[in-house]
């Protein structure tokens, strides 16, 4: 039972954080693209192409923590469990704890500043994007880690793959 | 010193060193130090975190990394590694030079040392096995080499390193040539002198007409760090826009004209470098928090007094700075390590007259190095697995390498004007 709502849950975040991560990337790489030989042809730049791309490095970076918990490929210090292997279990335990509480950290923080952007209606300056959906991305991403995490914690624990 | 810093140490390196992620680490230790010993709310921590982000400099490193990726899955690794042997490897300990002559090329395409050792590390032990060359010699050599992918531009950390310090990233990529340059001939000669009188089996010298066609094979290929490399150092892109024009030609070369990419792969390789950049991108947040409070608290300035008072010459400096760096680059990776340590090294500079892209390139050179010191480089590690030996083993393979690494490092750490004479030539810095 567990197991198959992990599975519907991770294949749901993963074709959400795949599609959306390509998108992004592909969209910011063809506007920057177009953006250059604009100005080597028509001397022309497009003003909106340098603040698109720096909010899809804001969504993609963020997103996608929440996909590098599920590969497990967040940078750490691995140096205490490879001198004393028997430490390992524990620590990975700990390190998921912490994870879940930055987490929920990053969901009530996020939440606020996203509150405080609807009260003072702030948006960016060239797109008119509203700053409250730029700020949406670090609760979402909050609650993203959260279930990626406690999905890896199930899979240290059983010693199944959430994906298999 | 002070209680509060002591407490700030401890939880910082109790953090990592209890496998919290690196940037969680540097967020914890942040609040901590903001809750008790400053009265500024933590939103303002979120707050940094997500403005830190908001930073157009950090698309180079999304697409560089892109690049490198696009270039792996395709067939470049193939050419260049044919391209080199063509050229050096009719040379006794020839197909040993052409791999570390193909980690120097791969390094002008990827700016990480781990993708050179599993791109080119991964082809050439093998091959090198098979050609009758010692397998303690072969490993220690495509260890070490890869170094040449975080020292020769692009470079990731090169790139972060220089916006920590507000250098130029071209002029701090400029300093990367010479160094790779000496790194690439020293080891060859090792393995020229190592190689001449054992028995290994050596290719014929290839003809004019071999050459060409192994060279026009590999010319798209070729063409990319000419592309990058001219593109940025003649003014014609930004760092950025050489990034993103590089991604365009590799996605054009390796769909179109090379073919050994399916379309079908190109949203796995996208999705799988926006991951490993988000990976990186989001110390550089925790990193950007973490300096938040050390400005606050006006720690890198308290550290430069420490040290200059006890310290007095620069010589002493920099070899303590060697030292340190070497210890950290045994247990840290090169990115955390460069955004944690920069900012609080870069204050104390001026003091002792030390050029700010002279101590980047000093800290991508010994860092990398830590990438094959053991206990923890990550590199004997990868090698290890693909030999199936252990670490005691790699570790004992490497150290000849090593050995001149550090050599090179210490010419480069007392020789300056080796470093900077490119950038001063070029961009008169």
């Amino acid at each position: 039972m567990i197991a198959k709502s992990f599975k519907t849950i991770d294949r749901i975040f993963s074709f959400f954080e795949e599609w959306t991560i390509f998108i992004a990337v592909m969209v910011g790489l063809i506007s920057l693209f177009v953006n250059v030989v604009l100005r080597y042809t028509i001397h022309y730049s497009l003003a909106w192409s340098e603040e698109l791309i720096r909010e899809i490095i804001i969504y993609t970076t963020f997103i996608g923590c929440s996909a590098a918990i599920k590969n497990r490929s967040m940078i750490r210090i691995d140096a205490l469990p490879q001198i004393v292997p028997s430490l390992k279990k524990a620590l990975d335990y700990f390190s998921h704890f912490c994870t879940l509480g930055y987490s929920v950290l990053m969901c009530i923080l996020g939440w606020q500043m996203a509150a405080l952007q609807v009260e003072t209606q702030q948006s960016t300056i060239i797109l008119g994007i509203p700053l409250v959906i730029l700020y949406a991305i670090l609760p979402l991403m909050g609650g993203m880690m959260f279930i990626r995490t406690i999905m890896a914690m199930w899979e240290d624990f059983t010693g199944q793959q959430v994906d298999k | 010193m002070n209680t509060s810093y002591l407490i700030i140490v401890l939880c910082l390196l109790g953090c990592l060193g209890a496998t919290i992620p690196v940037f969680m680490s540097l967020f914890f230790t942040s609040i901590l130090g903001f809750v008790y010993f400053t009265d500024m709310p933590i939103m303002m921590l979120a707050q940094t975190l997500f403005r830190s982000m908001d930073n157009f400099a950090l698309v180079v490193v999304l697409f560089f990394i892109l690049c490198g990726n696009i270039m792996t899955a395709g067939s470049i690794v193939d050419k260049l590694i044919k391209v080199a042997n063509a050229v050096v490897g009719f040379f006794p300990g020839g197909l040993a030079m052409a791999g570390i002559l193909a980690c120097g090329m791969f390094g002008a395409i990827s700016g990480s040392t781990v993708a050179t050792v599993v791109a080119i590390g991964g082809f050439m032990i093998p091959a090198l096995m098979e050609n009758q060359y010692d397998e303690k010699f072969s490993v220690g050599i495509m260890t070490t080499a890869p170094i040449l992918g975080v020292i020769i531009p692009p470079s990731i950390s090169m790139i972060l390193y220089s916006m920590v310090s507000n250098d130029s990233l071209a002029a701090l990529f400029m300093t990367g040539f010479v160094p790779g340059f000496m790194i690439i001939v020293a080891m060859s000669l090792y393995s020229y002198f190592y190689c001449r009188n054992r028995n290994f089996k050596r290719s014929p010298a290839p003809t004019f007409k071999e050459l060409i066609a192994v060279l026009k094979n590999g010319f798209w290929a070729l063409m990319l760090p000419v592309l990058i490399f001219g593109g940025i150092f003649s003014g014609v892109f930004t760092a950025n826009e050489a990034a993103v024009v590089a991604c365009v030609y590799a996605f054009v070369v390796e769909l179109f004209i090379h073919r050994d990419m399916k379309f079908n792969k190109v949203k796995d390789v996208v999705v799988s470098s926006a991951v490993t950049s988000a990976t990186l991108l989001i110390i550089v947040a925790g990193a950007t928090a973490f300096g938040r409070y050390l400005t606050l608290e006006q720690i890198p300035a308290q550290i430069a007094d420490a040290v200059v008072s006890q310290v007095h010459s620069a010589w002493a400096f920099l070899l303590i700075v060697n030292i340190m760096l070497l210890i950290v680059g045994m247990f840290m990776d090169i990115i955390s390590a460069t955004l944690i340590l920069a900012p609080i090294l870069l204050p104390i500079l001026p003091e002792y007259g030390i050029n700010s892209l002279h101590f980047g390139l000093l800290m991508t050179v010994n860092l990398g190095i830590g990438y094959c010191t053991p206990p923890l480089g990550v590199s004997l590690y990868i090698t290890g697995a693909l030999v199936n030996r252990g670490l005691i083993y790699v570790s004992k393979a490497v150290m000849p390498f090593l050995a001149i690494q550090i050599v090179i490092l210490l010419i480069l750490t007392y020789w300056p004007d080796l470093v900077l004479f490119l950038p001063r030539f070029f961009y008169g810095q």
